[in-house]
């Protein structure tokens, strides 16, 4: 037995009777137990802050664990404490495994190790066998065995006639097809967004163009099968403008956005931090207002990490030659309440990451019910953290922010069952 | 005598005004030395310096090298194009091995952008940045301005075209902010694959058409064509180059004003200038050469004014 009592947390949970209200939360054993105004009662332990938040447990659409194939970079086991130490309940696993998820025997090995983990771990399968953009996987066998969605990740589909079999021989599972739209041959050698910044930098350029010709590629095809399509990750202010115009033509299309689109531009890679070498790239200030405002307007459906842990020989070192991407799942919260706050108001923040990104893979939102499993993420917006290795769970410690004291920290995150 | 504000010369983005025109004066003073009998000072005696070469380079290797000797510097040599990357050792332990047996100040030429700023903020030493990638060049672009400042007096207000492959070119690069930073106007000529599309985002105009270019110029700065560093064709030929971009004395002489010609060198002679131009009074391109090696005097020497010693 186990009691935890939350005190005097203001509660951000959209569709529940206590959204916005501040109670008292008695969680015991996994389950809520009682909910109200200065509870009294005996706990094994008190959560209390200056400014504590309590919202339902964040789901994150995109996360990358290099297992099997680069435990060295993270594993399904470290990934999990690096969620769960970052706000998140659930995540949705990327195939870009060695090898990739595109079969049963793959998922199966995922789903096995998954098992021991705090955290849930929603399998997305590969569309194409091995990510090759060649030949469509057994979607139906994986489906079985337990995917939740299906992507070619960043191994972005060039080949449309794919993209199309894809789509159509997909469409009876009900799963989500999630396209990275990056069109290869404008972004070859490309190093960070092209712009100002390229330029003076004297780095090779990926216009976001390449992403936008992509995106209206794909939903035309969307369109021809009549069948919905995601797309992970989009960073451009033109995007935004094509998947809103999209959605009001009645397309069945839906977005994410990665957080540090949200929070960094180009302008931030001036001294070549390969922390910062993203895929997509950071964009202009233009861009980011854009991606803000695609938020606000419901254009952007949800907000991600696109976590990508590195190992620090694939990032210290000369720009062209460093990895793509970011350990990102811990800093969420504390960016977002350090930079991202007056922007994004803390009820769209969570709405994004616990109840719209869940309804993407159609799971329902948890419920903040005496009785029910209690899945829910404690925060305090007053408290300082100061960013260090130590402070990440993640295997890798490729991040921008580390050496940095942000305000804004996860206090817990509880994944009733 | 003052201070240079940096500590390594990674690039001109780095460098004040002020900079530049202390590294100027200093130039002058070595080109007197260098035009003497005894064309050598004992200023860099007690100093060590490294020519790292992790790309192919004849000349800017030898101009640094004359002006370390002419220093008086203990120099030591490393060229490696890609050979100790082949073998996996990674650029920072390449430079801390040559470091170990104590060497003061590095120069470097590296195929990647942003090289010379990553090797300075992980080993420690004086970095001279001698071209990284497509990003800098900012020994070159210091010649380059001292040589219109020798033949014009100053820079500002000047009028300078640079023509070629702007995309690929630290030069470049490394010549429109060391030109602006001294008041001069700068446009870039070139076909258009070979303009960088946010190149005007930097204050600088864009002039497709050449006699156009050369027409509202008092110099063109001829870059040389580098076939080495283009994976696939940005245009078709080098015939249709020359037709469209090269420079010749007919199209000189047939402007209704003088225009001084530079080149960052080596010279495809008959693709970016033909003989006639590269030999004519209109170019200034062996006093670059040796302007070259002032400038290098200048930057070591003030770069080790700031070693404690």
């Amino acid at each position: 037995m186990s009691t935890l009592h939350i005190k005097n947390a203001q509660i951000i949970w959209p569709g529940s009777k206590w959204h916005r209200k501040t109670a008292d939360v008695i969680i015991e054993n996994g389950i809520t137990k009682a909910i109200g105004q200065n509870l009294n009662q005996q706990a094994d332990e008190v959560i209390t802050g200056k400014k504590l938040i309590l919202t339902p447990g964040w789901f994150d659409l995109h996360v990358s664990f290099n297992d099997p194939g680069n435990e060295h970079k993270e594993d399904i086991t470290s990934g999990s404490q690096a969620a769960q130490h970052g706000g998140f309940t659930d995540v949705l696993l990327m195939p870009n495994t060695q090898p990739a998820i595109d079969s049963k025997s793959v998922v199966n090995y995922v789903k096995g190790k998954a098992q021991l983990s705090e955290t849930n771990i929603h399998i997305a399968g590969a569309a194409s066998e091995g990510l090759l953009g060649e030949d469509i996987t057994e979607v139906y066998d994986m489906k079985d065995a337990g995917i939740v969605a299906l992507t070619d990740h960043k191994k972005a589909i060039q080949n449309a006639d794919l993209l199309r079999r894809v789509l159509f021989y997909a469409k009876k599972s009900g799963m989500p097809v999630m396209s990275f739209a990056s069109d290869k041959s404008l972004n070859k050698n490309g190093q960070m967004n092209e712009g100002k910044m390229s330029t003076s930098l004297g780095l090779k350029g990926m216009p976001s163009l390449s992403e936008e010709i992509q995106l209206k590629r794909d939903i035309d095809l969307a369109k021809y099968c009549d069948s919905p399509i995601h797309f992970s990750s989009i960073s451009s202010k033109e995007s935004v403008e094509i998947i809103r115009s999209a959605k009001d033509a009645g397309i069945p299309v839906t977005c994410d956005v990665s957080y540090m689109n949200l929070a960094l531009t180009d302008k931030d890679l001036e001294d070549f931090d390969t922390n910062l070498k993203l895929n997509p790239p950071l964009r202009t200030e233009a861009d980011r207002q854009a991606l803000i405002e695609g938020l606000k307007d419901g254009t952007i459906d949800a907000i991600s990490t696109d976590h990508t842990p590195q190992n620090i020989e694939e990032k210290a070192r000369e720009f062209d030659n460093a990895a793509f991407g970011m350990s990102s799942l811990e800093t969420l919260y504390p960016v977002y309440n350090t930079f991202l706050k007056d922007d994004i108001s803390i009820e769209l923040f969570v709405d994004k990451l616990a109840v719209e990104s869940r309804q993407l893979i159609g799971l329902p939102t948890p419920q903040l019910e005496e009785g029910k499993p209690a899945r829910v993420t404690i925060l305090d917006s007053s408290k300082k953290v100061k960013i260090d290795k130590n402070f990440l769970k993640s295997k890798s410690k490729n991040n921008y922010w580390l050496g940095s004291e942000l305000k804004g920290v996860v206090i817990r995150t509880i994944n009733g069952k | 005598m003052s201070n240079l504000s940096v500590d390594h010369l990674l690039g001109i983005k780095g460098l004040s005004r002020e900079d530049i025109e202390l590294i100027f004066t200093t130039a002058d003073n070595f080109k007197d030395v260098i035009n003497r009998p005894i064309k050598k000072v004992p200023s860099l005696r007690d100093i060590t310096i490294a020519n790292l070469f992790f790309e192919n380079s004849t000349r800017t290797k030898l101009s640094f090298e004359l002006a370390e000797k002419r220093l008086s510097a203990d120099v030591v040599n490393f060229s490696a194009s890609g050979s100790s990357l082949k073998k996996g050792e990674t650029l920072i332990d390449t430079v801390n091995n040559i470091l170990a047996m104590k060497v003061d100040m590095v120069v470097m030429r590296h195929p990647n952008p942003g090289a010379a700023v990553f090797l300075s903020r992980n080993v420690n030493s004086r970095i001279v940045n001698a071209g990284d990638g497509a990003h800098e060049h900012p020994t070159q672009a210091l010649l380059d301005t001292y040589s219109i400042r020798e033949k014009y007096g100053d820079v500002e207000g000047k009028k300078v075209v640079i023509v070629g492959d702007i995309v690929h070119s630290r030069v470049a690069l490394s010549n429109i902010f060391a030109l602006q930073k001294l008041g001069a106007t700068v446009k870039v000529c070139g076909p258009q694959t070979l303009i960088p599309k946010y190149i005007e985002d930097l204050g600088v105009e864009v002039e497709l058409d050449l006699r156009k270019a050369l027409e509202w110029c008092d110099i063109a700065n001829m870059l040389r064509i580098q076939l080495e560093r283009q994976d696939i064709k940005y245009f078709p030929s080098i015939r249709e180059y020359t037709m469209t971009y090269g420079v010749d004395a007919e199209l000189l002489n047939s402007l209704s004003k003088e225009v001084t010609i530079m080149h960052p060198g080596p010279i495809n002679r008959g693709v970016e200038i033909t003989s006639d131009v590269a030999d004519s009074d209109h170019a200034i391109i062996l006093n670059q050469v040796e302007n070259g090696v002032a400038i290098r005097m200048a930057v070591l020497y003030l770069l080790a004014e700031k070693i404690a010693r």
